[in-house]
This record gives C-alpha cells, structure tokens and sequence, in this order.
C-alpha cells in the first residue's frame, strides 16, 4: 500500500468513525461529516455540470463551430434564452417567465416517461405474463403460470374501489372484489417485506465492506 | 336526543357537528370564531381579499331606477302569510318599524347588535307597531297585541350573502347595517320543490320556552317553505379559513425523551455487528455455507458473457452513489474481469453529475481485486470515462438518436468523439454489449424503458445491488435484460462458477454473520414486541 493509498484510506476511516458516532446520538461530529459530504458533493457537482454542460454546449458550439443563421438559433440563441429564463425564477416578480422553460421540461419529461413506460414496462410486461401460458412449456411452466396470473389479478382487484349500494343502504364492495383484494395485499405485503430484506442486505453489506476496509488498513499499519 | 339546531333549515343534527348534515350550513356554535370579515383580518390570503373585493365591486354598482327588483323572496313571504319587512331597506323607508324592546329581547344575544342581523322575518311583536308596513305580520297581529314572536334568521353561516346585502344598498338608502341585497335573498330562500324540503316549525333555540305561553298561539303553516342549501361552497370555505388560520399558530412539539433501555439495547446490537463481522473477517477461514443454486439471472448473465466476441466494445454505465459503491464494484468486479479477460474495452459514462468520480475508482478496485486480468488497462486506454449525460430520459433517448452530440466532452474536456472513433463507435448499437450498474431501480428501469426496445443485437446487462433486484428482475424474466447480477450474494455465485476467490467470497463469512445477527434481532424483536403488546393488552383487560 503506497503512502497515499495510507493517508486516503486514514481519512476514509476518520470520516467512517464520524458517522459511526450517530450512535451517540446526534453530535458535531457526525454533524461535520455530513456537511464535509454533502458540500463536496454539491461542489463537485457544480463543476462536473459547469465542464461537462454549460462548457460543451453552450460556450464551445459559439467558439469552434462555423455557425449559420440557423446552427446559431437552434443551437444558441433558444437554449440561451431559456436557459436565460429559468434564471428569472430567483426572482419573485420575473418568476412568471421560468414557466416556459420549465413547461417544456416537464412536458418533454412526461412524453419521455409515458411512451417509454408503454413501450418498455407495459406491454413486454403483460405479454411476459401471457407467455407463460405458451403450451411448448405448460406442463413444467403451469405453477408458475397460475401464480403468477393470480398475483398480477388480485393486485389490481385490490386497487378497485368501486361499490355497490347494498339492499339497507349501505356501501359494499363486491365479495369477488374483497376475497380478491385481500389475496392482493398479502401478495403486495409479501413483496414489501422482500424489499425491506434487500435494503437491509444492502446496508450489511455496506458495513461488511467498510469493516474489511478498516482491518485490511489496521492490519497493514501493524505490518 | 339533545343535538345542534340548524339556524338554516332547522333540523337537528349531533352534538359536536361544526356543520348541518342536511344543509351543510355552519352551525352556530358558542368558542368558534365566526369567519372573518371583509378587512377583519390584516393577514387574510391574497386570493380570498381579491374575491371579496369582486364581490363587493359588483355588488355595490349603482342601480338604476327603472331597476326594479322583484325577488322571489317576497313570493315566498306572501306565500306564506308576510310581506317583506322594510328593514330590508328597499322601497319605503317610512314604513320601517322600530325595533321594539321585547324584539330585542327575543333575539338570541350573540346576535342582536350583531352586523350580522340582516334579516328578520317578523312573526309578531307584543305591542303594535307605531309604523305599520302595509300587508305586514305586524298589521295582521295588531289584533292580538299579545301575541307573537320574532325570529332573528340571520346567521354567520350566511355571512357572505349578508355583507354583500350590506353593500347592496342604493345611495339614497340610509345604511342602518339591517339591510338585505335582495337579489341576493332568493337565492336561499328559494328552491326547486322536491330539494330540502322542510316544513317551517319555530323550533330555534329561544323560542321553545315561548311557544304555547300565549293565549291562542297556534303556529302553523300549511304550505311548507324550501329552505336550499346555503351556498355548497361555503362549509369547505370556512372549513379552509379555519384550517388556515390554525396552521398559522406555532405549535410546540413535545420533546423526544429518550428511554435508557433504547441505549441499552442500540450498543447490544451495534456490538454484535461489529464483533462478530470483524470475527469472520479477522478469523480468515474458507467461506462456508456457500449459495448451492446459483440464480437464474446469474447464469444467464455468464452464458451471455461466455458467448461476447473477443475485444468486445463495452459500454458502462456508472448510475450508483459512493454510499453503495462496495457492494456494486464488488459485483460489477466479476463481470469485468471476465470482460477483460477476453480483451475488452470499456467506455464509461455516469448519468448522475456527482458520481462521475467513480468511473476511476471502479477501475481502480477491479484492478486491485483482479490485478492479473486487469493490470493493461488504464484511463484511456481500454478505459475511456466519455463524462456526465445529463437529461434523465431525454438524454438516454439522444443517446440513441445521436450519441457523439450526447457526449461533447470528456472527463478531461477533450473531445469524447475521439475516443469513440478510435474505438469505432458511430450510434449505441455499435457496442457489444451495455453494463448498467445502479442501486436505483429507477434507473435500471429508465434504461430498460428507453433503450432498450431500440437495440438490435447490443446485449444490456446490469450489476445492481440487493435492494434493486426484486424490481429489476421481472425485466429479466421478460427477456429485456439479458443478464443480471445483484449484490453480494450474486457476485459471491458468480465467483464461484469462476472457481476464484474474488471480493465478494472474502466478505462472504462476515456478510453471513451480519444477516444472522440482523434476523435474530429483527426475530426477538418482534418476539418482545408482541408479548409486551399483549402483556399490556391482558393487564387492561383485568383493570376492566
């Protein structure tokens, strides 16, 4: 390990034990580190956006390119603007004219996600869901099949709110709809509870990395 | 059963009701606030003063003569029995009567002087009128001085009707604050039959220690008077008032205590963690308990490995934040040390601006971990960092579109286009096969979405950790992802088809240790939890 390696690896335990001291209870410490975290974080993101965005596509285009009436438009003059735009969201009274700018963001944004979830979510899923039922596989494939299916009904039949006015008045779900809906949610319970396991797999292995990293740094030290 | 009378339509509702169940009429209730007036209130909501100011600029128009204003509301008075009192402040000014002492009496205190009073439907006084209005109740009952009673109809619940009635007044009206838009009257008075239909029985508060004192007092009507809804909007008006003024007031929280015991037991577990993890990784022993089946994303992920071209063009994809970093290098490591195991070359990219650091990094721990494998290989040279893409979705779609725009720059502000062309790279379906690693299944998912429906023969593959892989594998198993390798556990499989002992086989005992300890926890836990539950459950029960 090179003496740099050492000091890096010195400080990444310094700033491990900073955190670690949460257990504590909230204190400057842990305090110091999140702040060291989150202002390196944002200056770098600063600078990654500054070289990697602003620099690229809105300055270099301006010095190297041979620019044309309509290079100068599309690519210049309309981002400038609104990028120009959404600046005036800092202030109160100009504040209106980041509407456009950030009405062509989200709209561009929603298309994006509405096609892309059709196109990539919706049905490749649903025909996956279907293609279990494909005969070259049924005999072996059948469980599977019907679990499935029955997972993907009674998860929608438990986000159906519709009732119906009973004969003395009262407001009832369907007995189909209810039986349904409480298959559901035990599936969607079940679902919930595995994604906790992988959150809390996630964070052992976190720690499990960030012990082996201090005993292999300690260990080194000793040799 | 003793309830809340509805000043409105005077039905009963339950103690407690802040609003008529029948009428949704606000119910006037002693310790809440009535709605605050026009001006009342200096910190009233802009959009609520520009309403009121609309309302009052139309309603205090002047009106012409010819205008003639003949509500309904003297309809439904003469219907039954009366004639529209001219405290109303319309035609004949002479003809007002003057309140009485007994009338005041009669009229609940909370609202006699009130501006509120505006309308009052005259039934009877005990002495006759010095100014009788021609056709009037008073006219009627001057016959038996003796009888009659007063019913004091305005109420806060009408306050917007009320106030704009105070303003509706002509110019040549004197404003005595009694008066009554009567355009705007009828509007409440009247109805379509068939809707809230109430017969009208003097049952206010007030009135029932009255009624059948008199000599001959028989109240009855036999048309019965529709009494509408107040305004629908109103109850959620005052409703949203109410709610707004209460979050204006600070609100002091009540401080967390915190238990010795909850010490205790955070320091027994954190000691347990520690120790028994820096055990198995201090102990040095053979992993055991080794997965016997290895996933079925896994080997899917190794055939489709196995079967790359030799000198494959990889693009990866660093979609991850340093807080997940071990776990993700630890599984991205097995995959790209395959990869350059048969020559491979990487160009990389990161889609979030502050992770774009770990592009060297990754390189730098799989060359640690597989130095062997990995050893030629060096920031541009096999390893290209191309820079950010920025855009979310809009950026993977240019990324298709037109991928040497997408990336101007790279890392080091040079043209990335050059490492593109030296690479032989013109669009996305040039390279071999794409490598998303991510703790986020948002953006696998973004990856699955966008890019995926428009490759032709590019492989995508993902190394993403344990807590993305129950959302990430259904994409798998619809044949969009090619492969998939997720966290520890995954890599740990992967190593061991290689039959190498990599990262995730040295971290494999602690990692065992570290679930242990989190079941049993959580499994005593809930253990503790329930029998404590019932314990105070049984105690409450005997104190029953």
């Amino acid at each position: 390990m090179s003496t740099a390696d050492l000091v890096w690896a010195a400080i990444g335990f310094v700033l491990s034990v900073m955190v670690f001291s949460y257990l504590l209870g909230d204190n400057a410490l842990f305090r110091l580190a999140i702040h060291l975290f989150i202002g390196a974080a944002s200056g770098y993101a600063a600078v990654i956006l500054a070289t990697q965005v602003v620099y690229p596509r809105l300055i270099l285009p301006l010095l190297s390119k041979p620019i044309t009436t309509g290079d100068l438009i599309l690519d210049i003059v309309i981002p400038m603007l609104l990028s120009l735009m959404l600046l005036l969201v800092l202030w109160q009274r100009f504040s209106p004219a980041g509407r456009v700018p950030l009405a062509l963001l989200l709209g561009a944004a929603a298309a994006f996600a509405i096609s892309g979830a059709a196109r990539g979510t919706l049905l490749p899923q649903a025909q996956a869901t279907i293609q279990l039922f494909n005969p070259a596989g049924l005999p072996a494939a059948l469980p599977e099949a019907i679990l499935t299916t029955l997972g993907v009904v009674t998860v929608l039949v438990y986000y159906y709110h519709g009732v119906k006015v009973a004969p003395d008045g009262s407001l009832k779900r369907p007995r189909w709809v209810r039986i349904g809906a409480v298959i559901g949610g035990t599936i969607i319970f079940i679902t919930l509870g595995a994604l906790y396991a992988g959150v809390l797999t996630t964070a052992i292995s976190a720690l499990v990395e960030r012990l082996y990293a201090f005993w292999t740094l300690v260990s080194a030290l000793v040799r | 059963m003793a309830g809340v009378i509805c000043p409105n339509c005077r039905r009963s509702n339950p103690e407690g009701a802040l609003f008529c169940v029948f009428c949704q009429a606000a119910l006037n209730r002693p310790g809440i606030p009535p709605a605050p007036r026009p001006g009342a209130a200096d910190d009233e909501p802009e959009w609520l003063r520009r309403v009121r100011e609309r309302k009052e600029k139309d309603s205090t128009r002047p009106r012409t003569s010819g205008e003639e204003v003949d509500s309904n509301l003297d309809t439904v008075l003469r219907r039954i029995g009366f004639t529209r009192n001219p405290l109303s402040g319309h035609d004949d000014e002479t003809a007002r009567p003057q309140e009485t002492p007994q009338q005041a009496e009669l009229i609940p205190e909370e609202t006699a002087g009130s501006e509120d009073i505006d309308i009052q439907l005259v039934v009877g006084q005990n002495t006759p009128s010095s100014e009788p209005a021609t056709n009037t109740l008073e006219e009627s009952l001057q016959a038996e001085p003796d009888e009659g009673i007063q019913v004091a109809a305005a109420e806060d619940s009408r306050e917007d009707i009320l106030s704009a009635g105070d303003d509706a007044q002509t110019p040549d009206t004197p404003d005595d604050g009694n008066s009554v838009d009567p355009e705007l009257i009828p509007e409440i008075i009247t109805e379509p039959a068939g809707t809230a239909q109430a017969p009208y029985t003097p049952v206010m508060p007030g009135l029932e220690e009255i009624q059948g004192a008199l000599q001959g007092e028989e109240i009855t009507y036999t048309e019965p008077v529709s009494i509408p809804p107040v305004q629908p909007d109103r109850p959620q008006r005052v409703s949203f008032e109410e709610t707004l003024r209460a979050e204006r007031q600070p609100t002091v929280l009540p401080a967390y205590r915190r238990n010795r015991s909850s010490y205790v037991v955070r320091w027994l577990i954190t000691g347990l963690l520690f120790g028994l993890i820096s055990l198995a990784i201090l102990g040095g022993a053979a992993p055991r308990s080794l997965p016997v089946n290895i996933p079925l994303e896994t080997a899917s992920l190794y055939e489709s490995l196995r079967g790359i071209p030799p000198a494959a063009k990889v693009l990866l994809v660093i979609g991850y934040q340093p807080a997940y970093s071990g776990e993700i290098e630890t599984a991205a490591g097995a995959v790209m040390r395959l990869l350059a195991e048969r020559g491979s070359k990487f160009q990389v990219i990161s889609t979030s601006s502050q992770n774009l650091f770990l592009a060297n990094r990754l390189l730098d721990s799989t060359k640690r971990n597989y130095p062997s494998q990995l050893a030629p290989y060096m920031a541009g040279n096999g390893y290209d960092i191309l820079g950010y893409l920025p855009g979310g979705p809009a950026g993977l779609r240019g990324l298709l579109t037109d991928l040497p725009a997408s990336l101007p720059v790279g890392v080091d502000l040079n043209p990335a286009q050059n490492a593109l062309q030296a690479a032989g790279i013109q669009q996305l379906d040039d390279y071999d096969a794409i490598l998303v690693l991510t703790d986020d299944p948002e953006t696998a998912r973004l990856w699955v979405e966008q890019i995926s429906p428009d490759l032709s023969g590019t492989r995508l593959w993902m190394a993403v950790s344990s807590q993305a892989i129950p959302l990430v594998r259904p994409y798998f198993r619809s044949g969009q992802v090619d492969g998939l390798v997720g966290g520890l556990y995954g890599a740990a499989c992967l190593e061991q088809v290689l039959r190498e002992t990599g990262p995730a086989l040295r971290l494999w005992n602690g990692y065992e240790n570290g679930l242990l300890i989190a079941l049993f926890t959580i499994l005593v836990g809930g253990i503790l939890n329930f029998t404590g539950f019932s314990l105070i459950h049984h105690r409450k029960e005997e104190a029953r």
